[in-house]
């Protein structure tokens, strides 16, 4: 499964790909930015169906191009717009969470994460 | 949907009712701002109002107290139609408001006694306001359907719906099922989801909120799906207060908690939920499970929504029900905790040496007391935290207070209450509660002027008490000022006259603050009548007994017309007080920590230089600053005992200080002692050789306490006097020190009383003086040293000791004589000698005795002297010198000293007249020289 972790934390998209890799997903890409994220999802897509991502998982807070902004964007795409999406996120706000779901996610893990959470999430997510 | 869990219920009742005395307590500043703010009200005051009678009313329904419930059903009828705007809460209403207010919180009082409660005034009083319109809750409008399934099983086939029991303990849930459509609960299940049945109440979770149904059903449907919903059926049924369903979503509670707006405690996850998950996660479950074996017995604080809701979900299922972070626990539990941390405390102490002992030979024992100290003091801060409580706490009902006496004697009063967040040990706001009332009853009564005076002296209509509390130096210092009339010192002198209180001599003698203190005294009142607020001059005795019981103390302070500020200060807390402790002779004593503003050690020599005697009392002066001295050993009258050397008899100290020497024994004695002394053969360390001097504050004023030697800063338990010696002044308790010694704790406030200090009669001293030095600083400068010489018998002149270069004495015998100039031989020189009859009209010098003196000026161009019959002394003063213009040159002034009057020389002046003479002998010899040639 190809996976895509953005975060603008290096030691967070560390975390998440030791918990993935130990988890038995081992391909992984990472993303420092939504931007970053947004042209590496769309590169990816331009080489075809098989190598585009199957889950994104991101942050919200980013400067630039925040996690909702990115999620609403890949919503938007008609061509990764069923991308499985996971929040991960110190963000609680009603609102936001609101949107997210409005849009559609998998998943809403709340920093900090452990594996078993994330192990959950994923089995939440239809992944596992 | 039958409530059948009611055994469950009584065991949370008094959970419940915690919950509602809380309710309560936030209601009554609610209402009294609500009546302030009038038409003006905001929103969130009249829904917090609101959501607190609300709360009350559903709490009062769970543990099936129909009285509290009916009375509450009333005054949120009155509540609601203040928020829908249709209703202005006058005086009247706030009344009846208030008064359905204190009888709810009667019948909470009453609940476990078993005693009814009349509410029928009450009820109907509410009831009046709303006249014939009474309308009732839940006429709420909304169209949303909702995918309802009713619980009526026997039409449904069984297959199609599961039963679905809700986890965890919270009543809100107690004997309820939810039968769901089994398809799309198993769809769920299949999809990781979490099923949580939620209970959404109508007022806290969506009026309150002002959230339609429909917004919520919104909310729901984005996150996830509504497997069952009773919102149908509730319609309609007034008394529903919220509906139940069960919805799916993958959020975690925390977050669903959240986005919905509803506390945890009002949602929870379901049995299948468990069962799956369980298996799910069964690495994460059962880790917690082990930490978790039972469900908390104990029903948690319903917690808002928080904000920091970042815990995965595997805390989540098992702690739905247990997210509190408050907890309820009986204060005398916390009392018990405390007075055995303060035995820790002391066990500790005398643990200490024996551990500082052992750490010579064995290093772990420094471990174990570092470890130790660590602990006992972590466990005695977080005791003394568990008992602080804001002082809002107590300040809050003041509001009340205030507003009701104000009503009743129809004044204007608008209370302000500042710092209500600072926190003190509940003991000692316990015990604040009676002084304050009687203060802020003061205020209203005796300091606020009726509406009409106060106009009258242009002052604004309505009067402003206000209350500011603050921590200063581990103090709480609180301060209850007003803008009413203040307090008339003659008034006060006058009344207390009359009753016999002060006699016509100590009036004399009273600074303006101790005619103004005159109040305290027990039995004084200045009301002709006696009202049912004030006047009965039980007052301000007891408030001052009160305050200083909590080793506080009050001070006031007033303007006539203007106002008056009490001032009150408070230790934090009781229990455990910081102590320096110290010695004088062979006993210890503890001093507060708190009062201790410097210790200043003064050597031998320095004691004398640095203690003055201003007004009959002993003074330090301290960078500019003078303060009392109070020495304990005289205070306490302790006696000294010195070991005599070798024999080891001991023998008691006799001796006295110097300065009381100086003080009553300005004859013989003194002079005799100092030539003892002189001789030196007694080389015994008198304790006044060198002093330790703690600077104690007291309010505004300093005062320095003499003692012997210092010992550490322990922390100590203060236990009370024994009655027998409870009348002691100075003490204010004893304590057990790590040593196992008792010793006690010396009370400040009482030994300034006891020595009768008199700082204001100091400090108008010290003014005095220090006028009369500006004034003479600006005459002259600074301080002088004058040499003061005698010329014949009994004429005294002063030169300043830096225009003198040397004294020399002579013999009348070397003196050489040339016609009338008279020269001694000095280093081989030939030095011209004057005497003052030369300059001054004064009685010629004659030179009679065996010994005379010279004096010889500086700055003269060649060596000349002044000859003395004798040198009296060299004095360093700041005494004014008195000039006068009658005064022959050079003289600059008199000075008086000891007895005897000193013309003090003005140095240029008798250096230009001393030239002037030598350019006349020049000119004679000139003129004596010239005819020999």
């Amino acid at each position: 499964m190809k996976i895509l972790i953005v975060d603008d934390k290096a030691s967070i998209r560390a975390t998440m790909k030791i918990i993935l890799v130990h988890l038995g997903l081992s391909d992984i890409t990472e993303a420092v930015d939504g931007e970053d994220a947004w042209y590496k999802i769309n590169d990816e897509a331009e080489k075809g169906r098989e190598h585009m991502f199957e889950l994104i998982v991101s942050d919200m807070e980013m400067p630039g191009m925040t996690g909702l902004e990115l999620l609403r964007a890949v919503r938007t795409s008609p061509e990764v717009g069923k991308t499985p999406f996971i929040m991960a996120t110190t963000v609680t706000a009603r609102q936001i969470i609101l949107e997210t779901m409005r849009l559609g996610i998998q998943a809403y893990i709340i920093k900090p994460f452990d594996a078993h959470t994330v192990e959950l999430k994923l089995k939440q997510a239809g992944i596992l | 949907m039958s409530n059948d869990g009611h055994d469950c219920l009584d065991a949370m009742s008094s959970e419940f009712i915690a919950e509602i005395k809380d309710d309560l307590a936030s209601l009554e500043p609610a209402l009294l701002a609500m009546e302030k703010k009038g038409a003006g009200t905001d929103d969130d005051l009249i829904n917090h109002a609101f959501r607190s009678i609300h709360s009350i009313k559903g709490g009062a329904g769970f543990i099936n107290f129909k009285e509290l419930s009916s009375l509450s059903h009333a005054m949120e009828n009155v509540l609601m139609r203040v928020r829908e705007k249709t209703l202005v809460i006058t005086s009247d209403i706030a009344d009846a408001l208030l008064t359905g207010f204190d009888k709810m919180k009667l019948m909470v009082e009453r609940i476990g006694k078993g005693e009814a409660c009349d509410y029928e005034k009450e009820k109907i009083a509410l009831q009046n306001i709303l006249n014939p319109d009474k309308k009732a809750l839940g006429s709420l409008a909304s169209t949303t359907q909702f995918p309802s399934v009713h619980k009526d099983s026997d039409y449904l086939p069984a297959e199609a719906y599961q039963v679905l029991k809700p986890l965890g303990t919270s009543t809100i849930f107690q004997g309820h099922e939810f039968l769901v459509d089994k398809k799309r609960l198993d769809h769920a299940l299949a999809g990781q989801k979490f099923i949580y049945a939620v209970y959404v109440r109508f007022e806290t979770d969506l009026r309150a909120r002002n959230k339609g149904e429909d917004a919520i059903v919104d909310d729901i449907q984005s996150i996830g799906d509504i497997l069952f919903s009773d919102l149908e059926e509730s319609r309609g049924q007034e008394e529903r207060e919220g509906f139940f369903c069960v919805i799916s979503t993958i959020l975690d509670l925390p977050l669903l908690s959240q986005v919905l707006e509803i506390g945890k405690t009002q949602m929870t996850l379901v049995d299948r939920q468990f069962a799956d998950y369980e298996t799910l996660v069964k690495g994460v479950s059962s880790r917690v499970a082990k930490d978790k074996p039972a469900p908390e017995p104990v029903e948690p604080v319903p917690a808002e929504p928080d904000e920091d809701s970042a815990q995965g979900a595997s805390e989540s299922i098992l702690s739905a029900s247990s997210t509190a972070q408050t907890l309820r626990i009986n204060v005398d539990l916390i009392s018990r905790l405390m007075n055995r941390a303060g035995e820790l405390v002391l066990a500790r102490n005398q643990l200490r040496p024996f551990l500082a002992e052992n750490a010579k030979e064995n290093s772990l024992a420094s471990g174990i007391m570092q470890n130790l100290d660590m602990v006992t003091t972590d466990i005695q801060e977080a005791i003394m935290q568990m008992r602080m409580q804001p002082v809002i706490d107590l300040m809050g009902k003041y509001k009340r207070v205030v507003r009701d006496i104000a009503r009743r004697i129809s004044k204007k009063v608008d209370f302000i209450l500042e710092g209500g967040d600072v926190e003190v040990d509940r003991t000692v706001l316990e015990k604040l509660a009676n002084p304050l009332t009687h203060l802020i009853r003061n205020c209203i009564d005796h300091g606020i002027e009726s509406p009409k005076e106060r106009v009258g002296r242009s002052k604004p209509e309505t009067g402003t008490i206000r209350i500011k509390t603050s921590h200063q130096g581990g103090q709480v210092h609180i301060t209850i000022s007003d803008d009413g009339a203040g307090i008339d010192p003659q008034l006060i002198l006058s009344k207390a006259f009359e009753k016999g209180l002060v006699t016509e001599d100590q009036v004399d003698k009273m600074t303006q603050k101790e005619k103004i203190a005159l109040i305290f005294l027990p039995g004084f009142t200045t009301s002709e009548e006696i009202t049912d607020i004030s006047g009965r001059g039980v007052g301000m005795d007891v408030v001052k007994t009160n305050i200083e019981s909590l080793r506080g103390r009050i001070e006031i302070d007033t303007v006539k017309g203007e106002g008056t500020r009490v001032h009150l200060i408070i230790p934090l807390t009781l229990a455990i007080v910081p102590s320096l402790i110290v010695s004088t002779g062979a006993f210890k004593f503890a001093i507060p920590q708190v009062s201790i503003k410097e210790i200043l050690y003064l050597e031998k020599g320095t004691v004398q230089n640095q203690m003055e005697n201003i007004a009959g009392s002993e003074v330090l002066r301290l960078r500019g600053r003078i303060f009392p001295v109070i020495r304990l050993r005289t205070l306490l009258g302790i006696r000294t005992y010195i070991e005599a050397t070798g024999t080891g008899e001991k023998e008691e100290e006799k001796r006295k200080a110097l300065a009381d020497r100086r003080q009553d024994a300005v004859g013989q004695d003194a002079i005799e002692d100092s030539k003892k002394r002189m001789q030196k053969k007694d080389r015994r360390r008198h304790h006044w050789d060198t002093t330790y001097v703690i600077v104690l504050k007291l309010g505004e004023n300093l005062f320095g306490l003499c003692v012997d030697a210092l010992y550490d800063i322990e922390e100590v338990v203060v236990e009370p006097l024994s009655e027998y010696i409870r009348h002691l002044k100075c003490f204010a308790g004893t304590t057990l020190l790590g040593n196992g010694d008792v010793i006690t704790v010396l009370d400040i406030q009482g030994i300034a009383a006891f020595s009768s200090l008199k700082f204001d009669s100091i400090k108008t001293a010290e003014e005095k003086r220090n006028e009369a030095k500006e004034k003479e600083a600006k005459a002259k400068g600074e301080k002088r040293n004058l040499i003061i010489f005698c010329s014949g018998k009994n004429e005294y002149f002063a030169l300043e000791l830096k225009n003198i270069s040397r004294l020399e004495s002579l013999n009348p015998g070397d003196i050489h004589y040339t016609g009338h100039l008279k020269y001694v031989e000095y280093k081989g020189h030939a030095v011209l000698l004057f005497s003052m009859d030369e300059f001054l009209p004064v009685n010629e010098f004659e030179l009679t005795t065996d010994e005379i003196f010279a004096v010889f000026p500086k700055h003269i161009s060649s060596r000349v002297g002044i000859i003395a019959s004798a040198i009296i002394d060299t004095i360093e003063t700041d005494q004014l010198i008195d000039r006068d213009d009658t005064c022959p040159e050079p003289v600059l002034g008199k000075l008086f000293m000891d007895g005897r009057m000193v013309q003090v020389l003005d140095p240029d002046k008798f250096a230009e007249m001393i030239e002037e003479k030598l350019m006349m002998t020049k000119g004679a010899g000139a003129s004596r020289e010239n005819p020999h040639s």
